[in-house]
């Protein structure tokens, strides 16, 4: 092994564990962990609030039963996307490059899928009839069928960021990282791993198998969620794009919030050298080709609903285009889709800057979307009534925003045990580079003067 | 004034009713039916009227509407169910489907026209269940798929891959075991 190796395996084993080490964090990390756990706390009381008093202190009522709380629901549930997009898909068509992001990833999924599940509970008013779902399952109910899917992504979820964390559980243990309950943790979960080739044998088969079963239970995750809606008969709904058009939705946020947390991350923990301005320029690339695609799913639903102008849809079309919604809706067209776009398809604009600012907008405007599904087809009358009206009250602006608390809290807290980049794919990626370079290398001098361009692609 | 009054009350009654009130001079009808006595759910019934004046004449041009009793949002309304003019012979026709099993007492209502004043009869029908009934494939989350435990069919294979893999994780950690074992010898000697 060269000397350089050397430094440079250690030199990213240095910067992988420092975010870990004791006293790494400093006041101001400190500071922002107990700023966003008074904000989970204040969402804790609201929500207790709420169990005490009963729904009737949110805004949602009998005409409008679904709010912020769903509205986080299908955001959370876009955002979990990112994990298995960036890492297990990446893995599976062999994309060198996502090494440094696969973890970051596999982390952001853990973190949204808790938020959801708390959504869910929040959302169902008194928690104890959750015990319903599980003890009397109705079949045809596709709010059973999400509790399936969510379940299993979330358990999948964990053990696919488990299975990829081995190896550097195993480096933190031998580094002894941490005080007495930090390195028995670190000892128990990396399976005595010591990296021989048996151990190598049947940890990548396992990943491997994990990243081929996660894709379709998460794709099943996010169309299921989207037959919460496509399976009603209620204009706005009543869809049956609602599959794949929630499926790119989530792809387009999830893109998005990797880089947003690549771009926090990247910045405290200087990681510049792993993640790279490459890192933002591929997966914008990868966010542009979903927004574009999220773009014409949403034209093509809105103008086959605008041609029929049914009574029901053309009044919800009127709502959103030019009505009371249109704020709404043309935020996200804008801000949140079409703006994003054109900064990811400019030459110009594809820098680390534009990109998360992109980023940034798309997950705002994709939160809106998702509020612009639920709310207004839930306002619009069946019958010859007024529109429903839905006003958050402070227990629901609470419950959120102690969603959004404890999804950061979430990270943090996986960051602050875990390394946030993974260190044995990151050598492993050294190794497939060096034998590429190997295989490469005599052809390239014996053919250097016939095709020089061999020796850029091994560069 | 007597006459004011007379038009103001009748107006009263018109406006509240919508039903013309009979004119002093208009001749007085009534309806027969030719009824079927019993009918099936789901199949058209025939009723076959007749409208006479009070000499025994047909009345051409009659509209005669059936109407039956409903409940609709918890409120007890006749509902406009079918209809049918009169010919010259006085004679028309009206089909309606029954829809619920029992005892359909209708009413069957000539509203008075071109100087023939409002008559109307009741009608009763014994409305049996069909021999027959509709099984039409159900749709949507009624289908038979979508009742059954087949949707857990993905989850339990998937769960099932998930302990797979916890095995092969007990695997790994073995092999570590081995791996580590004559150090582990070492370290203790």
């Amino acid at each position: 092994m060269s000397a350089t190796l050397n430094y440079r395996r250690a030199r990213l084993q240095e910067r992988a564990e420092a975010p870990v080490r004791p006293g790494a964090w400093g006041v101001r990390g400190k500071l922002l962990v107990g700023g966003l756990a008074v904000v989970v706390a204040w969402g804790i009381f609201a929500w207790t609030w709420q169990v005490r008093k009963g729904l009737g202190v949110t805004g949602l009522n009998d005409h409008l039963s679904w709010g912020f709380y769903l509205t986080n629901f299908i955001f959370f549930a876009g955002i979990s996307m990112a994990g298995t997009l960036i890492s297990a898909i990446l893995r599976l068509t062999h994309a060198e490059w996502r090494r440094p992001i696969t973890r970051l990833a596999e982390m952001i999924t853990v973190a949204a899928l808790i938020v959801v599940a708390s959504m869910v509970v929040a959302d169902m008013g008194r928690p104890d009839r959750l015990q319903f779902v599980l003890l009397h399952p109705h079949m045809r109910s596709p709010i059973l069928w999400d509790v399936l899917s969510i379940g299993t992504y979330l358990a999948g979820s964990i053990l696919y960021l488990y299975l990829a964390l081995v190896p550097d559980l195993a480096i933190l243990r031998d580094a002894g990282v941490g005080g007495k309950l930090r390195r028995r943790l670190y000892s128990a979960l990396s399976l005595r791993w010591h990296g021989v080739p048996d151990q190598r044998r049947l940890l990548v088969r396992a990943i491997g198998v994990m990243a081929v079963v996660i894709v379709p239970v998460a794709v099943s995750v996010h169309s299921v969620v989207s037959w919460i809606f496509g399976m009603t008969l209620r204009s706005g709904w009543n869809s049956t794009i609602f599959g794949p058009y929630f499926v790119v939705g989530a792809a387009f946020s999830g893109i998005a919030g990797i880089v947003v947390v690549m771009a926090i991350f990247r910045r405290v923990y200087h990681l510049e050298e792993y993640i790279t301005e490459k890192h933002f320029r591929y997966l914008g690339s990868l966010m542009l080709v979903a927004g574009v695609m999220y773009a014409y799913f949403t034209l093509s639903e809105y103008a086959t609903v605008g041609y029929k102008m049914e009574v029901g849809g053309g009044s919800l079309l009127s709502a959103l285009l030019v009505g009371r919604y249109a704020p709404y809706f043309w935020f996200f067209a804008i801000f949140g889709t079409l703006v994003p776009i054109v900064l990811l398809a400019l030459p110009r604009t594809r820098t680390v800057k534009w990109i998360v600012t992109a980023a940034v907008l798309v997950n705002l405007g994709m939160w809106v979307k998702r509020f612009v599904i639920v709310i207004p087809s839930m306002a619009l009358p069946m019958m010859q009534y007024e529109w429903g009206t839905y006003r958050p009250t402070w227990v629901e602006w609470s419950i959120t925003a102690a969603g959004f608390a404890a999804f950061a809290l979430v990270f943090v807290f996986l960051a602050r045990i875990f390394p946030v980049i993974s260190v044995w794919e990151i050598e492993e990626g050294w190794e497939v580079e060096t034998a590429a370079a190997r295989r490469l290398l005599p052809s390239a001098v014996a053919s250097r003067a016939a095709a020089p361009s061999v020796m850029e692609e091994v560069s | 004034m007597r006459r004011l009054l007379a038009i103001a009350t009748f107006g009263f009654v018109f406006a509240a009713t919508g039903i013309a009130p009979a004119h002093a001079a208009d001749v007085k009808t009534s309806i027969t039916v030719d009824q079927d006595t019993a009918t099936v759910t789901g199949e058209p019934v025939e009723l076959h009227v007749q409208v006479r004046d009070a000499a025994g004449h047909p009345v051409a041009g009659a509209l005669v509407r059936l109407f039956v009793p409903v409940v609709f949002m918890g409120e007890q309304k006749n509902e406009i169910v079918g209809e049918g003019t009169t010919n010259t012979a006085g004679r028309a026709v009206i089909r309606f489907a029954p829809a619920q099993t029992g005892q359909l007492e209708g009413t069957l209502a000539f509203w008075g026209s071109h100087g023939y004043a409002a008559s109307e009869t009741t009608v009763s029908l014994d409305v049996q269940q069909a021999a027959y009934t509709y099984a039409p494939e159900p749709v949507g989350l009624q289908a038979w798929w979508a009742r059954s435990y087949l949707i857990l069919v993905p989850f339990v294979l998937t769960w099932m891959v998930f302990l797979l893999l916890l095995w092969l994780a007990v695997r790994v950690r073995r092999a570590g075991a081995a791996a580590s074992a004559p150090t582990d010898i070492a370290a203790t000697s």
